[in-house]
Parts: C-alpha cells; sequence; structure tokens
C-alpha cells in the first residue's frame, strides 16, 4: 500500500469479527467508521440475539443495524471442522481478529490465539471478557450491568447517603467495545512499524473502573472509600439537577465564584452572592441542601429549555 | 517495548479529557511533552483527592493520576515570546492534544484550516464539549451539563424515581474520560495513517456525541419505531427484578432474565417454596410487576443472611449472574486485579509511593503501563522543549 489513499485512517486494514451482543460489535464498528474492512462471521445455527430480539426480519433489526453498519457478514457453520478451516483461510488474508465470545470458547472452537498466529503470525488478536482472559476470576461472566457493579463505578452512582443506584443498564458494553478498540489500533500501530502482531486481552470490568480512576485515587492516597453523592461536586456548588416546568430538569454548575455571581444574578437575587452562607465555595458546600432549594425555587418556575439559553447567554 | 514508542506528542490540555487523552498515549509509550503555564500549571494541579492537608501544585491525586509518564515543561503560551518558542518547536512534534476552544486554537494558529496549510504532517486532537462549532445554548458547560445532555443522565438510574433528580454518571469526570479514549483512538488511527500518505489532519472530538455515540443500539430501536421514543425515565431500561440489592456486607447485583436464571436460582436460596407458583419462563413471557415484587422480596430476605463475595461465588457456580457490587477498597483486594497488576506503583517525590489504577488491555507484545509518575512543575523545562523532551 502506497501513496495517498486517504480514505479513513484504517483503509486496507481486514478486521475479522467473532462476536456477540453489543461490545464487540461496537469495537468492530468503531474500526468499520475509521476505515477497516470488517467482516463479522455469523450462522444461523447460533444467530446472535440483537438480530432477532423483538423484531421479525432477522435482516432489519434496528439495533443489530446501528452496532453493524458498513461491515460484510459470511456465514459459516463453527461447529465442522470445514467451517473452521474457512475462518482460518479468512484469517489467513487479514489483519485483526476481534472476539467477544464465552470464556474459552475460541479454544474450544480450535481459533486460539495459537492456532491463529499459526497461520497469520502477524495477526493482532484481541480477545475481549468481563474480567480478561486470564487469572482466579476469568471463568466469570455477566451482563453489562455487572461490569460496572464489580469495577466500583456502580457504588459511585447514588443519591446522597442513600444506596447505590448503579448508571442505566445500558451502560458498560459500547464503552468496553471503544477501550478495546483503542488498544487494537495501537497494536496496529506497532505491526506497521515493526510487523509483529500481539494478542490483546481486555477486560470489561477494568474498562469500567478506568471510567473513575481519580476517586481511586482517594483510597490509595488517604484510604477514603468514595460512595454516590448524587448529582453534587467536592469542588463546584451549585453542581446538580434542578425541576422546571412539565416535569424538566435542568443541569447548573458554578465552576468558581464569579459564575455563581452570574447566578445570583440571574436568579434576580444579587444579594445570595455575598450572602454569609454562600459567599465562597466552602460556604456554599456546608449550605449545600439551602442552597440548592433556593435554586429549586427558582427554576421551578421556569422552562428548562428556555431557562437554559438564557443562563448560556449570560455565560452560565 | 511499547506501541507508540519514539511518537513526540505535544500536550496543551488544561482539563481531564485531554491530560486522560494524553495519558492513554503515554501509557502505550509517546513521549508526551506537556505545556504548563510558569509558576502555576494544569488547573488540575488544585483539584483533588490531596493526600492530606497539603493542597499545592505537586499534591493533587487528580493530577498524578491523569499525568503518569508524562514531562511537564513551562511556557507562557500567552506571551508573544511563548508562542515564538511554540511556533518554532512545533515541527518537532507528531502530534497535539488540546481541549480549549475555536478561539485558544485560532490564536495557537493550530485550527484546522491552519493546521492544514502550515502544518501538513501534524496530527491535532481537539476535544471539546459540544465540537468546536456550537449552538448559542451549549457555548458554557462542565462535564455535569454534558451528562445530563447526552440523555444517559435523564435515564440514570435504573428504575428512576421520576420525583427524584436525573442523577450524574459516576465520579466527576465520566464524560471527560470517554472522550478521552475516543481521542486517542483517533490519534493512533491517523498517525497510522501518517506513516502512509505522510499527512497529518485535524481530529475534531465532541462529548455530548461520544456519549450519544455510546448508546447507539438503544437510540436506533427508538429512531426505527421499535423502541417508544417517550419522556419516561425509564425509557431505557429492561424490566424485570434485576437489580442492586443490600446484603450483610454491602451491595450484590443480580441479573434475571432468562429460564437458566430462574432454575439456577432454585438452587441457589434456602427457601424456595415461593417460587412454586412462578412459570418457568416468567423472566422471558410473563414478567409481571406483581412477580417482580415478590422475586425481589425474597431475594432481599435471602441476601441478609449472605456476605458479597461468598453470595457471588455460590451464584457463578450455579450460572446465576449475581456479583459483588464492588468498591475502592474490594477493588486492591480482588485477585482477579492483583493477577493482571492492575494497580502498579510509582514513587513521586512529593505523593511517595502510591498505587496506580492502569489500563484495561494487556498487550502481549507491547505491554501498556503508565511508566513514570506524574511531572513536577517545570520539572523538565531545562531540555524539555528543545529536544523532544529527550
Amino acid at each position: 500500500m502506497t501513496g495517498q489513499l486517504r480514505g479513513g485512517p484504517l483503509q486496507g486494514v481486514r478486521v475479522v469479527e467473532l462476536t456477540k451482543v453489543w461490545a464487540g460489535p461496537y469495537t468492530g464498528k468503531l474500526l468499520a467508521f475509521l476505515g477497516a474492512e470488517v467482516i463479522r462471521i455469523e450462522s444461523e445455527k447460533s444467530l446472535d440475539v440483537t438480530r432477532f430480539y423483538g423484531v421479525d426480519d432477522i435482516n432489519k433489526a434496528p439495533g443489530f443495524m446501528a452496532v453493524n453498519p458498513q461491515k460484510l457478514s459470511v456465514q459459516i457453520d463453527m461447529k465442522s471442522k470445514e467451517g473452521i478451516n474457512l475462518i482460518l483461510d479468512l484469517l489467513r488474508e487479514s489483519d485483526v481478529l476481534i472476539e467477544n465470545l464465552r470464556p474459552g470458547a475460541v479454544k474450544r472452537l480450535g481459533l486460539g490465539y495459537d492456532v491463529v498466529k499459526a497461520v497469520k503470525p502477524d495477526i493482532v488478536y484481541t480477545s475481549m471478557g468481563m474480567y480478561g482472559n486470564e487469572g482466579p476470576l476469568a471463568y466469570q461472566t455477566g451482563y453489562a450491568p455487572c461490569f460496572a457493579a464489580l469495577s466500583g463505578l456502580s457504588s459511585l452512582v447514588g443519591y446522597e447517603n442513600q444506596p447505590p443506584a448503579g448508571m442505566n443498564v445500558r451502560y458498560a458494553d459500547s464503552t468496553f467495545g471503544a477501550a478495546a478498540a483503542l488498544a487494537t489500533v495501537a497494536a496496529l500501530f506497532h505491526r506497521r512499524r515493526t510487523g509483529i502482531g500481539q494478542y490483546v486481552d481486555v477486560s470489561a470490568v477494568e474498562s469500567m473502573t478506568s471510567m473513575i480512576g481519580d476517586s481511586l485515587m482517594d483510597y490509595m492516597l488517604i484510604g477514603y472509600i468514595q460512595t454516590g453523592y448524587g448529582n453534587r461536586h467536592p469542588e463546584m456548588a451549585p453542581h446538580g439537577v434542578f425541576p422546571c416546568v412539565d416535569d424538566e430538569w435542568i443541569s447548573v454548575a458554578a465552576s468558581d465564584d464569579a459564575v455563581w455571581h452570574k447566578i445570583a444574578n440571574a436568579m434576580g437575587q444579587p444579594a445570595l452572592a455575598v450572602d454569609e452562607r454562600f459567599s465562597t465555595l466552602a460556604k456554599r458546600k456546608l449550605n449545600e441542601d439551602a442552597l440548592n432549594q433556593i435554586i429549586t425555587t427558582w427554576t421551578s418556575r421556569h422552562n428548562a429549555q428556555a431557562l437554559a439559553t438564557e443562563l448560556q447567554a449570560l455565560g452560565i | 517495548m511499547t506501541s507508540l514508542q519514539g511518537l513526540k506528542v505535544l500536550e496543551l490540555a488544561e482539563s481531564v479529557a485531554g491530560e486522560y487523552c494524553g495519558k492513554l498515549l503515554a501509557d502505550f509509550g509517546a513521549d508526551i511533552i506537556k505545556i504548563e503555564k510558569p509558576g502555576y500549571g494544569s488547573p488540575t494541579r488544585r483539584m483533588g483527592p490531596f493526600a492530606g492537608a497539603e493542597t499545592g501544585t505537586e499534591h493533587s491525586g487528580l493530577f498524578a493520576y491523569l499525568n503518569t509518564g508524562k514531562r511537564s515543561v513551562e511556557l507562557d503560551l500567552s506571551s508573544e515570546t511563548g508562542r515564538e518558542i511554540f511556533r518554532t518547536v512545533l515541527a518537532q512534534f507528531d502530534a497535539v492534544i488540546d481541549d480549549h476552544g475555536i478561539e485558544w486554537l485560532r490564536e495557537l494558529e493550530l485550527d484546522a484550516e491552519t493546521v492544514q496549510q502550515n502544518h501538513r504532517g501534524l496530527v491535532v486532537c481537539s476535544i471539546s464539549n459540544f465540537g468546536l462549532e456550537p449552538p448559542e445554548d451549549r457555548r458554557h458547560a462542565e462535564d455535569i451539563n454534558v451528562f445530563h445532555s447526552s440523555g444517559w443522565g435523564y435515564h440514570t438510574p435504573t428504575g428512576a424515581d421520576p420525583a427524584k433528580p436525573p442523577l450524574s454518571g459516576a465520579g466527576r469526570f465520566l464524560p471527560s474520560y470517554e472522550a478521552g479514549i475516543e481521542g486517542a483512538m483517533c490519534m493512533i488511527a491517523a498517525l497510522y495513517e501518517r506513516a502512509n500518505s505522510t499527512l497529518g489532519q485535524f481530529i475534531e472530538i465532541s462529548k455530548q456525541e461520544v456519549l450519544a455515540s455510546r448508546i447507539d443500539y438503544v437510540l436506533a430501536q427508538m429512531v426505527a419505531g421499535e423502541m417508544n421514543v417517550s419522556t419516561e425515565r425509564t425509557a431505557y431500561d429492561l424490566g424485570g427484578p434485576a437489580g442492586i440489592f443490600p446484603c450483610k456486607d454491602g451491595y450484590i447485583y443480580i441479573w434475571l432474565s432468562a429460564p437458566a436464571h430462574w432454575e439456577g436460582l432454585r438452587q441457589l436460596l434456602d427457601d424456595t417454596t415461593w417460587m412454586a407458583e412462578f412459570p418457568d419462563n416468567w423472566l422471558e413471557r410473563e414478567c409481571t410487576p406483581e412477580r417482580v415484587a415478590l422475586c425481589r422480596q425474597h431475594l432481599v430476605a435471602w441476601l441478609k443472611t449472605q456476605s458479597k463475595h461468598d453470595a457471588a461465588e455460590k451464584a457463578q457456580k450455579l450460572g446465576v449472574t449475581l456479583v459483588a457490587v464492588n468498591n475502592a477498597q474490594d477493588l486492591v483486594e480482588s485477585p482477579q486485579y492483583q493477577f493482571r497488576e492492575f494497580f502498579v506503583e510509582l514513587e513521586h517525590p512529593q505523593l511517595g509511593i502510591q498505587r496506580y489504577p492502569t489500563v484495561p488491555y494487556r498487550l502481549s507484545a507491547t505491554p501498556a503501563r503508565p511508566a513514570a509518575p506524574a511531572p513536577l512543575l517545570g520539572q523538565h523545562n531545562e531540555k524539555g522543549l528543545r529536544e523532544g523532551g529527550r
């Protein structure tokens, strides 16, 4: 490959997907959007649930179509020796394999890294598992909310002084897929310079932990275990979500005193900015319940979009 | 050997999104030179968590986490002298990370048009809240505003109580971390292509769009009419008895959606008499609110006698998807995290020896790890820019 192709940056890269549901296919999608040719191996005998769940036509499931655009699909019977050989033939002419089957499944199929490497020595082989591929808990399986729960992330989502509530049940798969895509592209970069492929082992739970790295530093530095604190922020106040008319909500944050002064002015209560309870961040944090109550009284009378537009114009 | 060894990246970023993007590249082995305001440094140096009463520029746990493996050079980009130096050294770098706005980029002659004219081999990545040309009602935002504008907040938590406000994601910076991943991925891909084309490019990441793209599976079904588009806070939910429940020493999460889970539960619980009245396939076909409530009531009663890790181990062996809701201490003690060496010890001149979270991927040929602690402010002033930090 020479000259200026200038399609997507991964133009000319061929990716084979042995994936299910959302996380693995999302990795393939990101690579496809970056220009790679992505071939998804499927089988009518073990059809992906996202192809048929809640729809009549397996070729028109909107969820599946959203996570698998720009890909090619090939049907291969993975339960036959012939099928596995076809996959190996394909891999011989490919650059990347993405798999997120159940722990150990690719090995049982005869498509483990050693086997694939034997036919394609410089393959970038990206394996995705809840806990990664090796280790004392690698046998465990779960769905997206399990990744979030195990990672420490769910314990940080909740209202003040309430039990953890966790993220929305849909969170985790796509983020896990993005982390796998990032690592895959880094491995491709190394391969382009050195000709050396490698095995990339991605953990869903660790991907989630990476979304709360700074919170863990609190434990590392002083042994403090953070929990959920609603929409609050240790270094900003106000910092919250407040009710508007028609059951709508508005999020408001003051990064410093200057923004707080603008908010007080917008509320028509400039005296609040210098009020003994609210004049500094430390005082606003100390009196945050009262502060939030005052803001709630104000926002409750407004339309969310109109108020957002008005506040943005004021630099809030 | 590392994947990005030898790549030279200039980091102008001053907030979490850009600094995390740079950290991800540094963990892959890129040389990151971080430009900081003389005597003041990055604003993240002034944000917690702190090790104790000391809150000086070298004591922020946030900065220490986000800047492992980078070098710090003080340079005043608001002065003409500083910009002259910046313009002179820019040609030595492969890429630039920024998370300010379009005006700042124009002042530095780093906007897309000028980069294409003056620095044809340079990869520039800009991360912003809503893109570089946001509409008037989206000019000012913190991560909380981005999160709630993305749709995720409105649907958080699962089973939201409409009387309570939509809830932010975990921690302070989830939108920034998500965007940092996207930025790093696009930058490496652009540098990959540059090896062939010799051309750089301008990458523009919108945090809000990154978050919206992370819910593609659900949004597509809504757009296509397969799922109801409604103002229900529960519109993203899957229903059923799954959820977080208290146990003896904390909380667990249990997922229940298929007959196999139900069968496993029958073997797991002590009292199963109540289960007799439930059809075997109720989770899939006859999931009524009454059954969900009754199931949860019995789960809660059983969990009162269980500790989180024991319950999870027993359940997993029976094919029941029950896991502990872990906290920071659980992660440090996790045998799996220890096996994969997820935490690494680094010695920082001011913070001492501390453990740091690493990355969620293990690369067999080019391991990605933080190689050094975060730099002190201006630690690499002497050689930093002239020699690309070497």
